[in-house]
């Protein structure tokens, strides 16, 4: 848990660094501002998937410092902590495309990466195939070893000044973590959530 | 726009209300190859003689002796001398563990099938009639050090193992197996009950751990938790006529004139049989968890129950229960055991094959001083399994069928080995 506090004050200080300087102005559609340069989005939220799950709505946080390449499109990077199923840091690359060259804006984002395991051994049941009558679970102790994520998505936009906005997005999460016991077992988790988020948006 | 979004969001929801967790399990397994259930069905085939290689369950008709090659078929030997026996036949039969034989009809299961073949000719055997789908799926020998990977069914029967590294999502099913006598070479014997070959209708006399009977027209084949009832008053084309629930973990089947004792892994359940298509529940005799062969002569039965293994205790001991009132079974004593495996019953004398200890013979004349009564033991003489028939004891083991001559039970004399390959 120390670990997690810790990541967490360490993403704050990031989003701090490239936040630059949080000037309330006038929203750049009505000072006819181009949507150019660094920005940085953090947000977070929840994944969302079948109360069937032994975590059904696992909490996301996320940073992610960007350059718009133009108006519209911007490219960055990402990193945050998730807990779909113990502690994992994921770090992403991000694309996303603005409808509208407003304040108020539509958009599509994806991004994809990498969630390092921050976790230890964990236990999860396993299933066997067995001529010995056994009617309880068996549990098998597994070490964490990350996976991939991608997270195709929309959202909103709104700006409330040339530097300064919120941004809500939805979008699927697909998600693969890997386990191993040892060498003879390993363990594949396939997510695929819906992630909910809210965030701010500096420039 | 607010539509599209709308839209979005409500197959985004529907996407997610589906969204299970996947789990996929990889690791080195057993993983099943199999036979078709059409190839299954055209798989009897007799052939030349053959060594044994991993003998199961023993089955007296006659002068014949029947010895199961575990899930692959059975041996056939002339023991007209038993101190030489003749390796006559065997038949290819996939799946099998047990036989019950009513005049010149063998009833034999294979896999999920219950397989009726004529042995009138001993050098023509052929497949008679055949009761497809009524047995439980059941799972062949496979290497302990390596789990099982999943299993299809609809694959057909897994006939063998192969060690492989396997991708699967995880499921937990179980199967139950009869060969070994399915609980780790726990012996039973069915001596003195319905399958005794002094039943007038031409019965034979069953091995261990049968999970076979018959009674007049009637077979019975015991699965862990179902009891089958078939009708073979057309003995070639036995007929399903029942199957109900008798229980948990069920191990054995006996019958005594026409009272049917089912053994499970806790106790004992009894059975009136008179009506054969609808047996009536009697009473349970219940005792501490083990594996526990049974044996029934007289007024008693005797109950062996091992510990130290899989089969749920630490405790060792043979029981002897009066069932002089069938409806109230009293345990008498208990006596404490080694390792005991097979024992069998001839009239007053108890054979237990007691592990490291080796065979025990008692005199069980007063079942309150039957240790008391200790008649011979021989240490050098260890199998899993032990049948008293008329001054003939046969013992199956590890290595193979022994037959002793017991006429005099100071001095037990072998007679002859069917040893394996």
């Amino acid at each position: 848990m120390k670990r997690i506090l810790t990541l967490i004050i360490l993403l704050t200080g990031l989003i701090s660094i490239s936040g630059q300087t949080l000037m309330i102005a006038p929203s750049p559609e009505k000072k006819g501002q181009a949507f150019t340069g660094y920005f940085n989005v953090t947000d977070m939220g929840l994944l969302i998937g079948s109360t069937q799950n032994s975590h059904p709505a696992p909490f996301s946080f996320m940073t992610t410092n960007g350059y718009h390449i133009t108006d519209q499109l911007s490219l960055g990077l990402g990193v945050g902590v998730e807990f779909p199923s113990g502690s994992y840091m994921p770090i992403v690359l991000d694309a996303r495309y603005y409808v509208r060259k407003t304040a108020f804006s539509p958009f599509f984002s994806f991004y994809g990466g990498y969630a390092l395991a921050l976790d230890g051994e964990t236990s999860y049941q396993s299933g066997y195939t067995s001529d010995v009558y056994w009617p309880y679970p068996n549990y098998e102790s597994y070490k964490a070893k990350g996976g991939w994520l991608l997270n195709p998505g929309f959202g909103i936009r709104n700006m409330f000044g040339e530097n300064f906005g919120i941004i809500f997005s939805v979008g699927y999460r697909v998600e693969r973590l890997y386990f191993a016991a040892g060498d003879q077992r390993k363990l594949l988790i396939d997510y695929n959530r819906l992630s909910v988020k809210l965030g701010i948006i500096f420039r | 726009m607010k539509k599209i979004v709308i839209y979005i969001m409500l197959i985004l929801a529907g996407l997610t209300t589906g969204c299970k967790d996947k789990f996929t399990e990889i690791f080195v397994a057993n993983s099943p190859k199999y036979m078709t259930y059409t190839d299954l069905r055209v798989a009897v085939k007799q052939s030349a003689a053959t060594d044994l290689v991993n003998p199961g369950k023993i089955y007296f008709k006659d002068q014949y002796i029947f010895i199961v090659e575990e899930m692959k078929g059975i041996h056939i030997f002339d023991n007209t001398n038993p101190s030489n026996p003749i390796n006559l036949t065997y038949i290819e039969l996939p799946g099998n563990a047990d036989i019950a034989i009513k005049g010149n009809i063998l009833y034999a299961d294979s896999y999920v099938d219950i397989v009726a073949l004529d042995i009138a000719d001993l050098a023509a055997i052929r497949e008679v009639g055949r009761v497809q789908n009524v047995l439980p799926y059941t799972l062949p020998p496979y290497d302990d050090k390596y789990p099982l990977a999943v299993i299809d069914e609809t694959k057909g029967v897994v006939t063998s193992w192969e060690i492989k590294e396997v991708k699967q999502e995880i499921t937990t099913t179980y199967y139950p197996t009869y060969y070994n006598g399915g609980f780790n070479k726990t012996a039973d014997v069915a001596t003195g009950g319905g399958t005794s070959g002094v039943s007038p209708n031409g019965v034979g006399i069953g091995g261990s751990m049968a999970r076979f009977g018959i009674y007049q027209n009637t077979l019975f084949a015991i699965d862990n938790t179902n009891l089958h009832i078939f009708s073979i008053t057309v003995p070639a084309a036995p007929v399903l006529k029942k199957d109900f629930n008798a229980g948990w973990s069920i191990q054995t089947l006996f019958t005594v004139g026409d009272k049917m004792f089912l053994g499970s892994q806790s106790g004992m359940r009894i059975y009136d049989i008179s009506i054969p298509n609808s047996p009536l529940y009697i009473c349970d005799f219940w005792h501490m968890t083990g594996c526990d062969p049974v044996v029934v002569s007289g007024n008693y039965a005797y109950i062996t129950l091992r510990g130290g293994n899989a089969c749920g205790n630490n405790v060792s001991q043979l029981v002897v229960v009066s069932i002089a009132d069938i409806t109230k079974p009293v345990e008498l004593k208990t006596y404490p055991m080694e390792e005991p495996y097979g024992l069998g019953v001839d009239n007053h004398t108890l054979f237990i094959c007691d592990g490291d200890a080796g065979l025990k013979v008692f005199d069980a004349s007063d079942p309150l001083a039957i240790s008391k009564n200790l008649l011979a033991q021989f240490p050098d003489i260890q199998a899993y399994d032990v049948i008293p028939i008329k001054g003939l004891l046969v013992m199956i083991g590890d290595d193979g069928l022994y037959q002793y001559d017991y006429s005099n039970l100071k001095d037990i004399r072998l007679l002859s080995k069917i040893g394996v390959k």
